[in-house]
């Protein structure tokens, strides 16, 4: 990059950094939720038992929470429930201050890393610029920036997703010689990316099916190489040794989120909202063998993340063996109620754009920034097809400049897309409750495709012919276009 | 909906850009007209996303003057420019339009803002309330008026000229070209002259489809093959 085009960016993000620090609270201000109290417990299990992976809370945000415990251990004196109107102003929790810190700090890095990367991938420098300050301004308006004061799983999961994005970028827009004899770089980048994907997989339990896609993807690679056997396509050894190692991730990531039982009380959720009201849902279960007792039916009424439920043993014991599998098999025997599900579901998790768990200050930041915000994290759920036809779009332009970067990026963007979507899909049908946090993961991403995309597909366009008209017989204009 | 006019802003924003960075713009007073165009179009959707947030009498003059009465108007006459831009008449036409945003610059700048604030809706589009919310005199609207019906005629009828070219085989361009650049036509006068009462997805997505419209008419027109360049190709040897 030559130093006029990198002063452009630097001169950018001081300035976008300059905004996010003036336009919000100091960093190290926090708030806390019961999860952060499961976290903090969780943490506290040695890192070498197996009990740390298969703990109440993913085993990313125990580890994070463990390597910034003070001494005197976590003390909590900020906390807040939006369920039960207990909503909080920021304040100083000594004891989290690092954590807080360190969510903020990491989140601002992970922004300025794909900001950068993103920069350098387009080659027209005002584009370049455009696409760079529609990052920054997504990353620092309210809706994205507010998180990095709750203490929950959603700040650290987004920061490494971010950071995820920007190191698959800039693998995907790398020459194809440098993949075929891979440098010193490549295999640094190529370790980071696996690194960041395993560490990010562990943070959330949905995260896990991004790597379903790529495995998905790897499987059409692997295909394609088979019945091509040309030498311009990846190796097929290579392929498919990366191909087992994503699915050896998943295969852990499964296994330990199964064993952990985290997703008991979200089918308690389910049962309660999207069984226990229907007769014929109800019968589908009596029918797998579920105890449906009169102790069981008793709680029917309850809203939710009910406790009741784990005292009664024979239910916990019914639900670990086979609850997850008839949960399945009942979500296939009745697609028609699965899709209402993922309707209504898509239209709750775009509802709403900002964290409920603490009262902005708006003497901090400024009602502009939130409307800024409001207009680039959109609650409308035509954001994916938005996406959807800027993808199709980019893949088209990309297919037409044949450029291996381009078609590259391409590919990496539509497998991002896929991936959130079933993101979203196991988010939604996987808990009745708590939808716009649990969806964050995918609706963030989801609208950060909305703005990363005019400038790729724009940039693809690349240079015109010279042409010129013949109008009346003469011609009437014969100037060179390069750039319309 | 109303990011949708927050990505027609980038996408203007874009089209300037690209649009000057093309190595033959001195030469080429048909871009510097679209990139004009393209300016006063992102200047009215900057103000539209102003007024969207509060309202400020600044932006609501702005927004009269660059969406209401000039984009059409640089857009057509940039087609105008590519198809008969060696004619005089065009060149009087050029200064006449620079002297008309010019004097309508200055015809806005003295206009009234009322004072509205009781019944001025954020969420409702600006097309609907800036009748009432600017006390324009009669030269100002008839000015608006004018510069639009020149920017429409120029648009529509250069590219049905266009069309009929092509029908007599003496262009040999896209016919998608004239139909976008008609379609961009219509997305920039629609809400002109029908103002939309509600912001509704329809409402956004003409707000949306304008400026795509236009640019890529334009690039689709310019990226069009001639007989002539053609015939100049030389065989290539078997």
């Amino acid at each position: 990059m030559n130093p006029r085009r990198l002063f452009y960016f630097v001169l950018i993000a001081v300035v976008m950094v300059g905004v996010r620090l003036a336009n919000y609270e100091p960093l190290g201000r926090s708030v806390s939720t019961y999860d952060t109290q499961a976290f903090v417990t969780s943490s506290q299990i040695p890192f070498w038992r197996k009990g740390f992976f298969v703990s109440d809370r993913p085993a990313t945000i125990s580890l994070f929470y463990k390597l910034l415990a003070p001494k005197e251990g976590y003390q909590f004196t900020n906390f807040s429930s939006p369920a039960e109107d207990q909503q909080q102003l920021l304040e100083d929790q000594a004891s989290f201050s690092a954590v807080a810190f360190a969510q903020s700090l990491l989140a601002m890095s992970a922004w300025l890393l794909l900001a950068f990367v993103v920069y350098k991938a387009i080659r027209n420098t005002a584009l370049a610029a455009i696409a760079t300050v529609l990052i920054f301004l997504f990353a620092f308006t309210p809706p994205a920036a507010e998180w990095d004061y709750v203490l929950l799983s959603e700040p650290l999961s987004l920061t490494l997703f971010v950071l995820l994005l920007a190191i698959s970028i800039e693998l995907a827009t790398r020459s194809k010689s440098e993949w075929k004899g891979p440098s010193r770089m490549m295999v640094g980048l190529i370790t980071v990316w696996s690194v960041v994907l395993t560490i990010w997989v562990f943070a959330r339990d949905t995260n896990g099916y991004l790597v379903l896609t790529f495995i998905g993807v790897f499987i059409i690679f692997l295909l394609i190489s088979w019945f091509k056997r040309s030498k311009k396509t990846i190796p097929r050894r290579t392929l498919l040794i990366t191909l087992v190692l994503l699915a050896l991730l998943f295969g852990l990531q499964s296994a330990t989120s199964q064993a952990s039982g985290r997703w008991i009380n979200p089918f308690f959720n389910n049962m309660l909202h999207r069984v226990f009201p229907y007769p014929q849902h109800l019968a589908f279960f009596e029918s797998k063998g579920m105890p449906l007792t009169a102790e069981v039916l008793a709680l029917r009424g309850s809203p939710g993340n009910e406790d009741a439920f784990f005292q009664i043993d024979y239910l916990v014991n019914w639900v670990k063996a086979n609850g997850a599998r008839t949960y399945i098999e009942f979500l296939m025997s009745d697609p028609g109620g699965t899709w209402a599900i993922l309707a209504n579901g898509v239209q709750t998790a775009f509802d709403e754009n900002r964290q409920p768990f603490f009262i902005a200050n708006p003497d901090v930041t400024p009602d502009g920034l939130a409307y800024l915000g409001d207009l680039l994290h959109p609650n409308s759920t035509s954001v994916i097809w938005v996406v959807a036809v800027e993808l199709a779009v980019f893949a088209y332009v990309s297919l037409r400049s044949k450029r291996a970067d381009k078609l590259g990026l391409a590919a990496l963007l539509a497998t991002f897309f896929f991936g959130e979507l079933l993101m979203l899909f196991v988010s939604i049908e996987g808990d009745a409750l708590g939808i716009v946090r649990h969806s964050l993961g995918s609706v963030m991403p989801l609208r950060l495709s909305l703005w990363l995309l005019p400038a790729l597909i724009l940039d693809s366009l690349g240079q015109p012919k010279k042409k010129a008209l013949v109008a009346g017989g003469k011609i009437a204009s014969h100037e060179p276009y390069k750039t319309i | 909906m109303a990011y949708f006019l927050l990505l027609a802003l980038v996408f203007a924003v874009s089209f300037i850009f690209l649009l000057s960075k093309s190595s033959e713009l001195s030469k080429s007073r048909a871009i510097a007209s679209l990139i004009a165009g393209f300016v006063v179009l992102a200047i009215g959707l900057f103000t539209q996303l102003v007024l969207g947030f509060h309202l400020e009498d600044g932006s609501a003059l702005l927004f009269y003057w660059a969406r209401e009465m000039l984009a059409l108007a640089w857009f057509g006459h940039a087609l105008l420019l590519v198809l008969f831009g060696n004619r005089p008449q065009l060149r009087w036409l050029t200064h006449a339009l620079i002297l008309g945003s010019l004097l309508s610059l200055t015809l806005v700048g003295a206009t009234q803002v009322t004072r509205a604030e009781d019944w001025f809706r954020l969420d409702r589009p600006i097309y609907a309330q800036i009748g009432d919310l600017l006390a324009t005199n009669r030269p100002t609207r008839w000015g608006a008026w004018l510069l639009n019906a020149y920017g429409a005629v120029g648009l529509i009828g250069g590219s049905a000229y266009l069309l009929i070219l092509r029908t007599r085989r003496k262009w040999k361009g896209s016919a998608f070209a004239p139909l976008l650049m008609v379609a961009g036509a219509t997305a920039l006068l629609l809400p002109i002259v029908w103002p939309p009462q509600e912001s509704n997805e329809w409402f956004y997505l003409v707000e949306l489809a304008g400026p795509l419209a236009i640019y890529f008419g334009f690039a689709k027109f310019f990226a069009s093959d001639s007989p002539s360049s053609k015939k100049a190709t030389p065989k290539k040897a078997t």
